[in-house]
């Protein structure tokens, strides 16, 4: 049994800050101190050992629950517009007339922007590239390649409402209603998390948690639990549920994009905002339909993917892909 | 860049100095803030709060050659008050027993079989005598390596409490610690290095 004395050698050594900085960062700071401390101590060497033992033990477990990325976007958010202000203070006192109209100015373009029309703030992401922004009360969205996102930042705590152009998923904090807007119809709910695709015509919202309410623009309703799917076809609001092993994935989040009797014009335009490259392919292609599936990490293999049920062969040339009958 | 050189960017106005101050230290408040509450909404909330009021005051921020203690402080003070409050009103779902949080690596080898069975009853029994309030000296201490005197600061308590809470918490566990792991490895990395 060890001695219970508050200080003996062992606990001074852990307690030391120069020993513990020692210790952590591998032998590497305070080196010369310590190895001249064991040369004069080689018959305490053990009580030393126990010591670094002590100190290596001494580990806390890590485990990273806050998205960092996530939460700066928020901050972000909350500290931008203030952050181009400033600049006002380097004025030189002779425009001081000039400053004095433009701060009447500014107040008159406050009042306007405060309760006139506001100013949206717009996330967006341009092609081949998938984006994550959070809104000021948390609740991120990932957009999809080209999409777009419009929204009131000031008035977001009285009304969470988002214009969304292209294709998204969201994940809503609990709060008041939250509403997705698209030329089609929209979409409201409480708190969940749920993917809106709004590219061309479409329709779709896919929902993963919580539940959904989707509203046509014919002003067909439906309410959509995990995993329920809903579509409009030919004007009319369809549901299904997602087929299984696709439970609880978000397709496109997951990098892959499924087609069903779609038209291979739209195909080919979703490789095109995929991969960041041309098609070129004879027009009367457009009209075929295709049924099937490509992933977005390899181009070769989306291509091929989509080219063999059509009986199509396609070649890469730089930033062009060719498709032709075979 | 020390800290006393980034913080004052920050007071000039700099908004890549409040974003390097976030990067350098949201993994540190991330684990720390999780000895409090298991709620990671109301701690998102917390920091995303603490970062907004330094960015609007930090004109009139005194100076600091510690941010990290600073933000602790800060970070500990708001959350603590946040949890009470929310105890009154059950919005959120607060960890009741705070010291099941605090958790040191050694006890998630416990999970793994790489110990004996007597050795994971012991280590067991010796991490149950140690306080939640001991738990948070060690850790600030031995994993964010804070001086004594920044102890002091971020619990709101003196001197000689906080040099207590450590050396008896040590005591407690160093019969323990000794005998995970490691063993005779560090010996012979060390005599390598020398």
């Amino acid at each position: 049994m060890e001695s219970k004395n508050l200080h003996d050698f062992q606990q001074d050594l852990i307690e030391d800050s120069s020993f513990i900085a020692w210790v952590k960062s591998d032998f590497v700071e305070d080196n010369d101190h310590w190895s001249s401390f064991i040369d004069t101590h080689m018959d305490q060497m053990d009580e030393i050992n126990q010591a670094i033992r002590v100190v290596t033990n001494l580990d806390f477990a890590i485990k990273p629950r806050v998205d960092d990325n996530k939460l700066w976007a928020r901050i972000e958010a909350s500290t931008k517009q203030e952050h181009t202000e400033p600049k006002i203070r380097k004025i030189n006192w002779k425009y001081i007339a000039g400053l004095a109209a433009a701060a009447c100015l500014a107040g008159i373009f406050y009042f306007k922007q405060g309760f006139g029309t506001p100013e949206n703030q717009v996330f967006k992401s341009s092609i081949a590239q998938k984006v994550t922004e959070a809104f000021p009360d948390g609740s991120a969205i990932t957009l999809n390649a080209g999409s777009e996102a419009s929204f009131n930042a000031d008035n977001w705590e009285k009304e969470r409402k988002v214009s969304l152009q292209g294709m998204a998923f969201f994940e809503v904090r609990k709060g008041t209603q939250f509403t997705v807007e698209t030329p089609n119809g929209q979409v409201t709910v409480l708190g969940t998390s749920f993917s809106v695709d709004a590219r061309n015509d479409n329709f779709e919202v896919i929902c993963k948690t919580g539940k959904v309410a989707v509203k046509s623009k014919n002003g067909d309703e439906k309410i959509l639990n995990p995993n329920d799917v809903a579509t409009l076809q030919d004007g009319i609001l369809m549901t299904h549920t997602m087929p299984k092993g696709t439970v609880g994935l978000i397709p496109w989040l997951e990098g892959g994009y499924t087609f069903f009797n779609e038209d291979f014009g739209q195909v080919v335009k979703e490789i095109e905002n995929q991969f960041d490259i041309k098609v070129v392919m004879d027009p009367s292609l457009n009209e075929l339909k295709y049924t099937g599936f490509f992933k977005n990490n390899h181009l070769n293999d989306a291509l091929f993917n989509i080219t063999w049920p059509l009986k199509l062969k396609y070649k890469i040339e730089g930033k062009q892909a060719i498709l032709t009958k075979e | 860049m020390d800290d006393l050189t980034l913080w004052n960017q920050l007071k000039q106005g700099n908004h890549l100095a409040l974003k390097q101050i976030y990067d350098l230290n949201i993994r540190s408040l991330d684990n720390y803030a999780h000895k409090f509450t298991s709620d990671t909404y109301l701690i998102e909330d917390t920091i995303h709060d603490i970062f907004v009021q330094i960015w609007q005051r930090r004109e009139s921020l005194g100076s600091t050659d510690s941010i990290i203690k600073y933000l602790c402080v800060t970070l500990r003070r708001e959350l603590i008050r946040r949890v009470e409050k929310s105890r009154n009103t059950v919005e959120y779902e607060v960890n009741e027993n705070k010291e099941s949080t605090f958790s040191l690596s050694v006890e998630d080898m416990l999970i793994g079989d790489e110990m004996s069975s007597e050795n994971q009853g012991n280590i067991k029994t010796a991490l149950s005598k140690l306080s939640g309030r001991q738990k948070e000296a060690i850790y600030l201490r031995y994993f964010e390596e804070m001086e004594y005197e920044e102890i002091c600061d971020v619990m709101e308590i003196n001197y000689q409490s906080v040099r207590n809470l450590i050396s008896k918490g040590i005591i407690e566990m160093r019969q323990y610690l000794t005998v995970i792991m490691i063993g005779i490895l560090i010996f012979t990395h060390f005599l390598q290095l020398s």
